[in-house]
């Protein structure tokens, strides 16, 4: 964690990624190439700049929009910067990159102190079918807590103004949501559903409102013609490797898979501090068989 | 999209830094709404001209929410962007027209070619509107038009008898202007709210509906008979499977458009669907080989004013003017499907009628009265005028059901060889065609005189 020593005025910064909006698809081999016809943002990152808005508002702080993208990015980045943005930056990355380039790139803006950022938040995913990582990897750098893929978000303010926190619902496996506090400085990202991004004013949208100051401001990424090799390895969702189920007949295996007349310890709730609740579920964990002997 | 700082063109006069902070107050000197070929056209001219102009579009970007068949006649341009066709973005050159009736499994075909319309300055050419359009409001933006996008003019703001500005449906939403210049394309919703529409008549509009198919180019060559980027329009008659209309085919660098021109009423009744008559027609033996195999890329409509001269509005109110299919300016007569050139030669003349009503001070419909007279003066007023008649005659029964059977007939008769028997006489061919598809000898001289004083 790196706490900041006030948190006067908040910043807020929406953290979105300029994608082509209708990429060609090749059916056969899986790849997608550039169309150069209408980029824009995914929902996700319209959500995340909505949200950003949102919680700026409501912390009384600032909204900064911080895009990766290439130049032609602009266009659409100022049309999002007049829906209440006070700066708006674009990592300037030409091509496709990987996702630790993109990160590291942004990582490299974000972390700059005159932008001095408490909070960002992306969108959970982009339209070009990237890794969805760069989130993570942002709050892993800038050493920020992190809340990934969020379905609400409701910002909380305290006196001092350090201790705001945000107070958000995630999903978990088996249609299950958790409810979370996270305190800031944060990384966060949500869903594209959560949040529609609120109409500029007009005069915004004319460039002319005194509040938005209609400029992208660029700064240095990967110098031009240096983007990653192409991918070229057709996108498939990421594989989990399981075991196949054990037993002799047809019937065995199935009852292995189902998990059925097989004894089960029932669920328990328990309450417990965060130390030992943590020490409750790697107990748990090994007595399942999940951790070997030296983790 | 919000224009950037671009460098004016050569000898054009800069926008006077007084009328530019006088935008920032949301007082403009003009508000264009729509940035199709017509509105970008107006912003151009006033742009040029050194007004402060906002262009205002419904869509994400220009373009974006436009559909036509495919062909540009860029004659218009020369005055507005010189040497256009080297920038414009231009998929193929016209450099082959081909007329033709379907009928059964028959298909007959006037073929005209000239490679001369495959050089500079060129005769038509085909574009994907949100290239072209977005390319003409470039054009505008670099002259100091601001272009906004993602905005709809939801209204007209009215002091007195004045038109002083329009709605939008952004927050502080309201934008004045001097004058307002709708290029809102067709059933223009801000013409009728002027009232500049006394009876809009279903029966004016007909609705296209398009197939963009890609095929590989050298595929399309082939098919078409040409090389490089010269490519081919096609009109057609008798396709449509009943309903008033025509259906067309135009070559882009690697996809063909194909489609119908529907009469509305006639649609209204419900029995036809559009996607099925465009189903049928490519399915007929003469357009088949031309798009088997492609790969159906988009699939659109838009409703077309057919109606032409006797179908358009009052061009002019106080503060107000209507260009472009707002105005019902597409000429559709027959052979020939021509809006964007209209578009653009009405949208420029209404720029300029307001740079010199603004000039005098006086942007009352009396001071803007000089959009009509530059309009009479050019192709726009004076062809409509012309051929008034021609679209009641193209979707009339003889040319829609009757002509093209009985042209396909002459053409079987004529051109089949039924030895031992005689070659027939062309009279008796045509006679009997004629009482085949029910074609009296009056109605076709009726028409006949009809279409050659139409014509001209
Ligand atoms: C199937 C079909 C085939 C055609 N084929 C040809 C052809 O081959 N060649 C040819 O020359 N013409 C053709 N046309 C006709 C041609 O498309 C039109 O005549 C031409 O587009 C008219 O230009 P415009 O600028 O007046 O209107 P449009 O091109 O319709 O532009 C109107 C613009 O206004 C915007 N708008 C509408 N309402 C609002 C609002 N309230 N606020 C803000 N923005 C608004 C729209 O989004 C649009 O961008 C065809 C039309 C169709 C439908």
């Amino acid at each position: 964690m790196n706490p900041k020593d006030t948190f006067l005025s908040p910043v807020v910064a929406a953290c979105i990624k300029w994608v082509d909006l209708r990429p060609e698809l090749d059916s056969v081999q899986g790849t997608l190439a550039p169309s150069r016809r209408g980029g824009g943002f995914s929902a996700a990152d319209l959500s995340a700049a909505e949200t950003a808005l949102s919680i700026a508002e409501a912390w009384s702080g600032t909204a900064v929009l911080v895009c990766a993208g290439p130049a032609n990015a602009d266009r659409s980045l100022l049309e999002v910067a007049a829906s209440g943005f006070s700066r708006t930056v674009r990592v300037d990355i030409p091509g496709q990159l990987e996702t630790a380039t993109v990160a590291e790139l942004l990582v490299r803006t974000l972390g700059q102190t005159d932008l001095d950022v408490d909070l960002v938040v992306c969108g959970d995913m982009s339209y070009d079918r990237s890794s969805g990582a760069v989130p993570a990897m942002l709050a892993h750098h800038l050493d920020f807590c992190q809340a990934l893929g969020l379905l609400s978000v409701e910002p909380v303010s305290a006196e001092p103004a350090d201790d705001h926190t945000i107070v958000a619902i995630r999903r978990l496996d088996g249609a299950r949501r958790e409810r979370i506090r996270i305190p800031i400085p944060a990384v966060i990202s949500v869903e594209g559903g959560i949040a529609t991004l609120r109409r500029a004013a007009l005069d915004a949208s004319m460039g002319e409102s005194a509040h938005t100051d209609a400029e992208v401001e660029v700064r240095g990424g990967h110098s031009h013609g240096e983007s990653d090799p192409p991918r070229t390895t057709p996108w498939r969702p990421r594989a989990r490797t399981l075991a196949g189920p054990g037993g002799e007949s047809a019937f065995d295996r199935i009852l292995e898979l189902t998990g059925s007349l097989s004894d089960t310890s029932p669920p328990r709730t328990v309450k417990a501090d965060p130390s030992e609740a943590a020490r409750m579920i790697m107990d748990s964990l090994a007595e399942w068989g999940y951790l070997g002997s030296d983790d | 999209m919000i224009p950037g700082e671009s460098p004016r063109p050569e000898g054009s006069p800069r926008p006077d830094p007084l009328q530019r902070a006088d935008a920032a107050g949301s007082e403009v000197d003009a508000i264009v709404v729509g940035a199709g070929p017509a509105g970008s056209a107006a912003a151009l001219e006033l742009a040029r001209n050194g007004h402060s102009v906002v262009l205002l579009e419904r869509g994400p970007f220009p373009g974006s929410k436009n559909m036509y068949g495919g062909v540009i006649y860029g004659r218009i341009l020369d005055t507005l962007v010189p040497k256009w066709w080297e920038e414009a973005p231009i998929q193929r050159w016209v450099t082959r027209r081909q007329t033709m009736m379907l009928s059964g499994d028959q298909a007959l075909t006037i073929d005209y070619r000239s490679d001369r319309w495959g050089d500079p300055p060129y005769n038509g050419a085909t574009a994907y509107r949100p290239d072209f359009d977005q390319w003409l409001a470039d054009k505008a933006a670099e002259a100091g038009a601001r272009v906004v996008c993602s905005t709809t003019a939801t209204g007209l703001i009215h002091e007195g008898e004045q038109v002083v500005g329009v709605t939008t449906d952004r927050p502080g939403g309201e934008l004045r202007a001097k004058v307002v210049i709708a290029c809102d394309g067709a059933n223009s919703f801000l013409a009728r709210e002027a009232g500049l529409y006394e009876n809009l008549d279903p029966a004016n509009f007909t609705v296209g509906v398009k197939e963009t198919i890609a095929l590989p180019s050298e595929v399309i060559d082939a098919r078409f008979g040409v090389r490089g980027d010269h490519g081919v329009d096609i009109e057609i008659l008798g396709c449509t499977g009943g309903v008033p209309g025509g259906g067309f085919v135009y070559t882009n660098r690697d996809t063909v458009s194909v489609g119908l021109v529907l009469s509305l009423p006639e649609l209204a009744k419900g029995d036809k669907r559009p996607e099925q008559l465009l189903h049928q027609m490519k399915q007929h033996a003469g357009i088949a080989p031309l798009v088997e195999g492609g790969e159906v890329r988009e699939y659109s409509a838009h409703m077309i004013p057919e109606g032409g001269y006797e179908a358009m509005p009052e061009l002019i109110g106080n503060g107000l003017l209507v260009a472009g299919d707002a105005a019902s300016m597409c000429l559709a007569a027959g052979v020939w499907l021509e809006g964007v050139n209209f578009a653009i030669g009405s949208g420029a003349a209404a720029g300029r009628a307001t740079h010199r009503a603004i000039q005098r001070g006086d942007t009352s419909a009396e001071g803007l009265e000089g959009y009509r007279t530059r309009l009479e003066s050019s192709f726009v007023l004076s062809d409509h005028r012309k051929l008034r008649e021609i679209p009641h005659l193209v979707m009339g029964d003889l040319a829609q059901t009757r002509l093209p059977g009985m042209a396909c007939g002459v053409a079987e008769q004529f051109f089949h060889v039924d030895n031992p028997a005689p070659k027939p006489g062309l009279r008796r061919i045509i006679r009997s065609e004629m009482k085949t598809n029910g074609v009296r000898f009056r109605d076709l001289i009726r028409e006949s005189v009809k279409a050659i004083r139409g014509f001209g």
